[in-house]
């Protein structure tokens, strides 16, 4: 197991080198191999490669909120701790991955739309999905109550509920945004499709280590924790003998 | 390919938001292994 890690951190670097570089060439010459890029977009020529890094990031932040989700929903019916570190990671890495989605979004409209920012309703959407899953993470940093887990699974379900508004809001209200490539009514160049889902897949794997990483953390993190609980737990009954009884 | 500077900006922002991230996590590993060194004394 503590060889599986920088195993899979190698691996991931390499893809996420591959992904780059095939996303942002036509074609890829390694050596003497010669690998199909993504093709250069008629309209909007090269600023149209930023959607291999926008895409993909809005997808894995997808996924992530939604496996917090299920995380949640499980520690509300088992009240189980691995559960809530598990939801918990990945609100943050999908929170992350959203600020991604948002940053890149208006530095690709600029030259498109030629605005940064317009409130149509699937930018609005995916900002107050951002917003939701923030005050999820402020929720867990700075409340003290035992009841914060508790309280942040209820919350984590709102975000959730928030996920599928934003994928399909495209398809409910006239928007500026395009129509989605996967299950709408977008269409796309296979060799953009191939480009795309490896970096999905290296988005992807890149996450699942950053969780991964964040879950250890966060498990020792606790652990700790406990020790400073138990130690001023034992240093209590040594305070309490030294402080003399009141008379009847 | 010449280099566009929105595609660039792009590119560069976001890794440096997973950098930056990834940062912090490196942070709050040393802060804790401290604290656990702290505990064992």
């Amino acid at each position: 197991m503590k060889k599986a890690f920088p195993i899979l951190g190698i691996l991931t670097g390499l893809l996420l080198i591959y992904a780059l570089s095939i996303a942002l060439k036509p074609v890829v010459q390694i050596g003497s191999l010669t690998l199909d890029g993504a093709p250069t977009e008629q309209t909007m020529g090269d600023v149209q490669r930023i959607f291999y890094y926008h895409v993909p990031s809005a997808w894995t932040a997808f996924i992530l909120f939604f496996i917090n989700f299920g995380a949640s929903i499980y520690y509300l019916i088992k009240r189980c701790a691995v559960a809530d570190i598990v939801a918990l990671v990945c609100a943050e890495v999908g929170v992350v991955f959203c600020t991604i989605v948002l940053v890149t979004g208006p530095i690709w409209a600029r030259p498109v739309w030629g605005i940064w920012w317009t409130w149509d309703m699937r930018l609005t959407s995916t900002l107050i999905l951002w917003l939701i899953y923030v005050s999820y993470l402020f929720l867990r940093r700075f409340s003290s109550s035992g009841q914060t887990p508790l309280l942040a699974a209820a919350l984590s379900v709102f975000g959730a509920l928030c996920v599928p508004f934003v994928y399909f809001s495209i398809w409910f209200f006239r928007t500026q945004h395009p129509q989605p490539v996967m299950g709408g009514g977008g269409s796309i160049d296979p060799r953009m499709m191939h480009v795309l889902l490896i970096n999905w897949l290296a988005f992807s794997c890149f996450a699942f280590l950053v969780c991964w990483s964040r879950f250890r953390l966060e498990k020792l993190q606790r652990q700790v924790d406990e020790a400073h609980a138990f130690r001023s737990l034992a240093d209590e009954p040594n305070q309490t003998s030294m402080t003399p009884r009141t008379a009847r | 390919m010449k280099t566009n500077p929105y595609l660039f900006a792009a590119y560069a922002v976001t890794w440096i938001i997973h950098i930056v991230y990834l940062g912090t996590i490196v942070q709050r590993y040393a802060r804790l292994k401290r604290e656990i060194g702290e505990l064992k004394k």
